[in-house]
């Protein structure tokens, strides 16, 4: 790969006008152009913590504007780390000066924009944390960062995340698994297998570690392997993915404000009562809880019909709710 | 180069990577959980990087695994490709040989839960160091007709090259599936549906010359067609018709004939269309351009050999197609 005459057929190939190249083997070329501009020593290297946000909007720049390289009379090697390089130091440069890299239509700072949409707050790590005692530990001194060295500091990273975090949808969720207040899990089973409903299944597939095996599972019951893996599937899991949601503060809101009517306005053909609005709030905001179950009867449809909506158009747009 | 495959890409991990895993993976109720979700979140983060990269925009917020309350339950890594589908960007350990998919990731196309589906499976090597992890190949999805019952474990012998992930997410016609009368019914068509008749008499006979026999639509093979716009005028509408035949001394190996036709209104193609058969690598191995009063014209693959690809670009005036297929 480090050869300067396949460096130049890749680059031919990259800059060939006629015929157009296919998007697909353009991308692939670009793949293995990135490949070398990452193994080559020549590549500018900085310990600035973003380096590799300002590398990434390099390649990204040398995507889009790879026709403008030209390498002159130098050998190839050479004129396209230097052609590389000169972005990218301009680009440590700005994070440098402003801690950014600035513009409004970049993709890193659009990204962390909805990272912080998400309302979590985010862990300070500067800042001392307090116990549920009151006690205060700096956690800069006590958990070494595992993003700046080792993934084994990993556990104690993560442990202190969560420890300050006093209400952690996890918990919160879990804690309602373990005791299905409402009989929600407890009232899901396949037909003639009570014993085998959606609480037992989540104890032993779900909460136990490690999990027991599908075969196991459904041996201990009677049933086939399949049944027991559809069930499982098409009325255990979106019964979790409902009761983790209504755990979540933002989507509850989201559905709540329905911002842009996009919820109410989604609905199978001439079901407007099946509109993702009205399912939501059946589903998410109810009290006690309604199953997708109860939900078809009272719609008069068919579950599965309910559970397809719901999953394939309403939830896309619940999960939406931060762009 | 493209000769050379690629066997990994490095992608440094960045800060907007690691705050989003540090949100989720602090709301999870164990440490495992939490290391779980932190792990799927930078390996769903490096492919939204490396897509980036090439151009191919991803939807890291839209996935299962970007929602707080969802990775409770789920052990996901989903990334949405706009327009695409859903990739499953899974975790592996630093020095592991294998790597698990879990059954909520590994979802086939039957059951009701379509949404579910994936595209196909990234796997994200991890180091001792997180500063950067590797992709290192990809996986095909499971069969619908024959989904895993139990979290499939998966070898990393198993991974199909990097390439293989660009592939998934472009539409590529399989010709060795059409000869099993598997066909993208969306985009291709029966050839008689598209070309008239009379069109591909006067082909055949000008393409044999008097004396010789030629069936447009071979016996033992496939042919389909497709209608491709090259402009806004009528006539710059053509019919691509692919003709596929496997070999007499090797089924799996086939011939490929690419026609171009006028589309049913008109008698002739359009002058200075030009179409190109180029190599997975993008070089020209064949090119013909259209004459005036041209009725067809005709490109040969001779023994293409499975698992080859190679794109058909079709061009006129700044205006330009481009179709691609694996045999």
């Amino acid at each position: 790969m480090q050869d300067d005459e396949q460096l130049q057929v890749l680059l031919a190939q990259l800059r060939r006008k006629s015929p157009p190249l296919p998007p697909l083997v353009r991308q692939k070329l670009l793949s293995r152009l990135f490949f070398y501009i990452q193994q080559s020593p020549a590549l500018w290297r900085d310990d600035h913590q973003d380096y590799s946000m300002a590398l990434s909007r390099t390649f990204r720049w040398v995507c889009d504007n790879f026709e403008e390289f030209n390498p002159g009379s130098r050998t190839v090697s050479d004129a396209l780390m230097s052609w590389v390089n000169g972005y990218l130091k301009w680009r440590i440069l700005d994070l440098k000066r402003s801690q950014s890299l600035g513009t409004e239509d970049d993709r890193t700072d659009k990204d962390l924009r909805a990272i912080r949409k998400a309302g979590l707050k985010p862990v300070e790590l500067d800042k001392p944390l307090a116990d549920d005692q009151g006690n205060q530990t700096s956690q800069s001194t006590t958990v070494p960062d595992p993003r700046q060295g080792e993934a084994s500091l990993l556990d104690g990273w993560i442990e202190r995340l969560q420890q300050a975090r006093r209400h952690r949808l996890g918990q919160e969720v879990r804690r309602y698994l373990e005791t299905d207040p409402d009989g929600l899990l407890q009232g899901c089973s396949p037909r003639g297998s009570t014993d085998c409903h959606c609480g037992e299944l989540t104890r032993r597939v779900h909460l136990t570690v490690p999990p027991e095996t599908v075969r196991d599972t459904a041996a201990a019951f009677g049933l086939s392997e399949q049944t027991l893996y559809t069930h499982w599937r098409t009325k255990c899991l979106p019964l979790l993915q409902i009761i983790a949601l209504r755990h979540d503060p933002q989507v509850k809101t989201y559905a709540q404000q329905d911002p842009n009517q996009q919820l109410r306005e989604c609905c199978p053909e001439g079901l407007a009562d099946c509109n993702c609005a009205n399912l939501a709030r059946q589903l998410l905001l109810s009290e006690p809880p309604l199953t997708l179950k109860a939900l078809a009867k009272a719609l008069k449809i068919k579950e599965s019909t309910l559970t397809d909506h719901w999953q394939t158009q309403c939830l896309p747009l619940l999960k939406a709710y931060r762009l | 180069m493209m000769s050379l495959d690629l066997k990994y890409i490095t992608i440094p991990l960045d800060r907007a990577g690691f705050e989003q895993a540090d949100l989720l993976a602090s709301e999870q109720a164990t440490v495992e959980q939490g290391k779980r979700v932190y792990l799927n979140t930078l390996a769903v983060w490096a492919v939204h990087t490396y897509l980036g990269w090439v151009g191919i925009e991803s939807e890291p917020f839209l996935g299962d695994s970007a929602q707080a309350s969802l990775t409770t339950v789920m052990d996901v890594a989903d990334l949405e490709v706009p327009g695409v589908g859903r990739l499953e960007c899974r975790p592996v350990l630093p020095e592991a040989g294998a790597f698990t998919i879990p059954l909520e990731a590994s979802c086939d196309g039957a059951t009701p839960i379509s949404q579910d589906h994936r595209i196909g499976y990234v796997a994200v090597q991890f180091h001792e160091s997180l500063e950067s992890v590797d992709l290192i190949g990809f996986l095909e999805p499971f069969p619908a007709d024959s989904p895993p019952l139990e979290p499939p474990v998966i070898s990393l012998d198993d991974l199909l090259p990097l390439d293989a992930l660009i592939n998934a997410l472009h539409p590529i016609s399989r010709l060795s599936q059409w000869l099993e009368g598997t066909f993208d019914s969306d985009r291709w068509q029966p050839t008689a549906s598209l070309v008239a008749a009379s069109t591909r008499s006067a082909s055949t006979a000008q393409a044999t010359g008097p004396g010789e026999i030629s069936l447009p639509f071979p016996e033992q093979g496939v042919s389909q067609a497709k209608l491709i716009k090259l402009g806004e005028a009528p006539h710059q509408t053509v019919v691509l018709v692919i003709e596929v035949t496997p070999t007499a001394e090797d089924a799996q190996i086939l011939e490929v004939r690419l026609r171009l036709y006028p589309h049913r209104q008109a008698n002739h193609l359009p002058c200075q269309v030009q179409i190109a058969v180029l190599n997975h690598g993008g070089e020209v191995l064949s090119v013909a351009t259209t004459d005036d009063e041209d009725v067809f014209t005709e490109l040969e693959l001779l023994d293409c050999r499975p698992g080859e690809q190679f794109s058909v670009c079709l061009s006129l005036q700044g205006s330009s197609a481009i179709e691609e297929f694996m045999v």
